[in-house]
């Protein structure tokens, strides 16, 4: 009798994801950002196959409406990229939970992944996975503080002298 | 009158052992004691039950996890349950209990037995400890140390690895154990052990190890069963009526066996050992039941080996001649604990920085009391030679044969073998030696070559 994870089909929880990305339209809509259920559809696919291509497994809601929760005050969202932009933060968060060893929390990297994006890299995506977040993941593997600075400058070395 | 047994569906052969839920659900399935809709009711519940146990996991933290780290909960989580259900009488109980109760229900049962079994272990090593013999096997002694089984009581994850058997498990028992897994190998490799060491008890340390020497003069490294081999030499010595206590077999009693067995077949050698096993119990004084039934379960194995044995003229492989070593009687030696690595950098530091020899050696004397921690220091410290010369002559002779032994002088060996330390040390070792009268040298030697370092 096989007991290979991948067999647990997630058609019902895929539903149950869908309907509680649709509730969150309640919250978003005062920020004029809203998921059709084709869109919240292609939202949770896109989950699936990002846990997938990480090696990771999921169960429950997930972290999708934590997401969507907290990004959707930012300022560099608007209901142009609203979409696209909740794709590539559905990859970012799943890569960065192997690449920072699960050692941060669900709150805590989206914490972080949402500051990031609001200041330095004014909502560049590209800038948050290569950058920032890439920062914060090796300081993380190397037993700093995730906000330390490597850089040789009186800034860093302020911030660092703060951190310890 | 015939007894009546309850017809089971279920046949317990076809079961395994160590994954006993899904072999039982399995063969139910094939039996169609359990329907399509069951066996998926039993797998949702699974899920369920991984979840609850991922969530626990994660403490509540990360809604995901690894796909390897789920799978080591799951297997864990089957485990326990396995464990519950391999206690009910029959095959037929356990499927009436995945039926009727839920699986997290199941687990909890499981759970609980774990750690009742985990107190069984404790105490079987306990029992180890207290019949352990004195030999100086290194994965013997590894094992029931701190390296070894020990670690299995510290390393040991009951809730999310549960099937895993942590802690180094080296030495080879006469009966493996292949079908069993966590706690449960630990108990039944604990088992036969204690077993194994009540038998070997019953001789002289000394002549166990001159039976093992003449196994193999290096047995101390390799990884063999000691109480395989006195068992044998003791059904040697009982086929001949000699002494079983002395478990001496010299080569005309192996020639002899060999011509008295050469023409039996694999299951007359079988009974001829039965026999004699029976004698060995008898003289031995042997009243334990399972220490009686491992001797017996050993039989078959050593018949065989007899008999291949015979056929290739390799018989003194199986019976071994003692290795008399009377006149190189073997002394251990324990190094000692070492001190710890945060207290041995500061001394270091601190001998480092004196100016005077003086100091350093008054240092070395207040702060080390262990050889393993003189040895450090002697090569770490960068001491000059007059220094290591006063650090010598505070040791004695075995001290400084154990030192002599673990870091001879090699000249025709490549210096890329050694670091810069250990060859200096190696130098002032050596030349120390020459400023010694040979008599006092050879018996240093003499030492060296006769000591076990521990």
């Amino acid at each position: 009798m096989s007991f290979d994870l991948m067999l647990f089909g997630g058609s019902v929880l895929e539903k149950q994801a869908v309907s509680e990305i649709l509730e969150i339209n309640k919250i978003t809509e005062q920020f004029g950002l809203t998921l059709t259920r084709q869109q919240a559809l292609e939202l949770v696919e896109t989950r699936s196959y990002t846990l997938k291509n990480t090696g990771r497994i999921e169960f429950g809601g997930g972290v999708l409406d934590k997401i969507i929760k907290s990004f959707c005050d930012s300022p560099y969202i608007s209901h142009y990229n609203y979409q696209a932009i909740l794709h590539e933060l559905v990859e970012i968060f799943y890569y960065y939970k192997n690449e920072t060893l699960d050692q941060m929390s669900d709150d805590d990297l989206i914490l972080t992944m949402k500051k990031h994006f609001n200041g330095k890299c004014q909502g560049s995506l590209d800038l948050l996975k290569c950058r920032e977040l890439e920062k914060t993941a090796r300081n993380l593997r190397n037993g700093y503080d995730p906000e330390y600075e490597e850089i040789d400058s009186p800034k860093a070395e302020e911030k660092n002298n703060a951190i310890y | 009158m015939q007894s009546i047994e309850r017809h089971s569906k279920i046949n317990k052969q076809r079961l395994s052992n160590e994954f006993y839920f899904q072999s039982l659900l399995q063969e139910a399935h094939n039996q169609g004691a359990l329907s399509d809709l069951e066996i998926e009711s039993i797998q949702m519940q699974i899920i369920k039950l991984l979840a609850d146990s991922t969530e626990a996991y994660n403490k509540g933290l990360s809604s995901s996890v690894k796909v390897e780290v789920a799978q080591t909960i799951m297997k864990s989580n089957i485990y326990t349950i396995s464990l519950y259900l391999k206690s009910l009488p029959e095959p037929d109980s356990a499927l009436d209990a995945v039926k009727s109760q839920p699986l997290s229900d199941l687990y909890s049962l499981g759970r609980s037995m774990i750690n009742t079994k985990i107190n069984v272990a404790r105490y079987l090593y306990h029992l180890v400890c207290k019949t352990k013999i004195q030999t100086t096997n290194a994965s013997y002694n590894d094992t029931i140390g701190e390296e070894g089984i020990k670690g299995f009581f510290k390393d040991y994850h009951a809730d999310y690895e549960a099937h895993e058997t942590s802690g180094s498990i080296d030495y080879q028992l006469m009966h493996p154990i292949t079908d069993l897994a966590g706690v449960e190998y630990i108990i039944q490799y604990l088992q036969n052990w204690h077993l194994e060491n009540l038998f070997c008890s019953k001789f002289e340390p000394a002549i166990l190890h001159k039976v093992m020497c003449g196994y193999h003069e290096s047995y101390a490294d390799l990884l063999v069963n000691i109480f395989g081999q006195a068992l044998q030499n003791t059904l040697g010595c009982a086929m001949l009526h000699k002494e079983i206590l002395d478990l001496n077999l010299e080569a005309t009693d192996i020639r002899k066996i060999k011509n008295d067995l050469k023409s039996e077949t694999k299951e007359s050698i079988l009974e001829i050992l039965q026999q004699n096993a029976a004698t060995i119990i008898k003289t031995l004084g042997i009243t334990n039941t399972s220490l009686k039934s491992y001797i017996w379960a050993s039989l078959p194995e050593i018949a065989s080996s007899i008999h291949f044995a015979i056929k290739n003229d390799t018989l003194q492989k199986v019976f071994v001649p003692r290795v008399n070593l009377a006149s190189n009687e073997i002394i251990q030696y324990i190094m000692g604990a070492k001190t710890d690595d945060e207290s041995y950098r500061k001394i270091v530091n601190e001998v480092r920085s004196c100016r005077y020899s003086d100091d350093k050696i008054q240092i070395i004397k207040e702060q080390f009391k262990t050889l393993s921690d003189i040895e450090d220091i002697l090569l770490d410290c960068e001491l000059e030679e007059s220094e290591a010369f006063i650090i010598f002559n505070m040791l004695g002779d075995v001290e400084i044969g154990v030192l002599v032994k673990r870091h001879p002088c090699h000249p025709e060996i490549n210096a890329i073998d050694f670091s810069e330390a250990e060859i200096i040390l190696q130098q002032y070792l050596d030349n120390y030696l020459q400023t010694m009268p040979k008599k006092r040298i050879k018996e240093i030697q003499t030492i060296g070559s006769n000591i076990a370092i521990i």
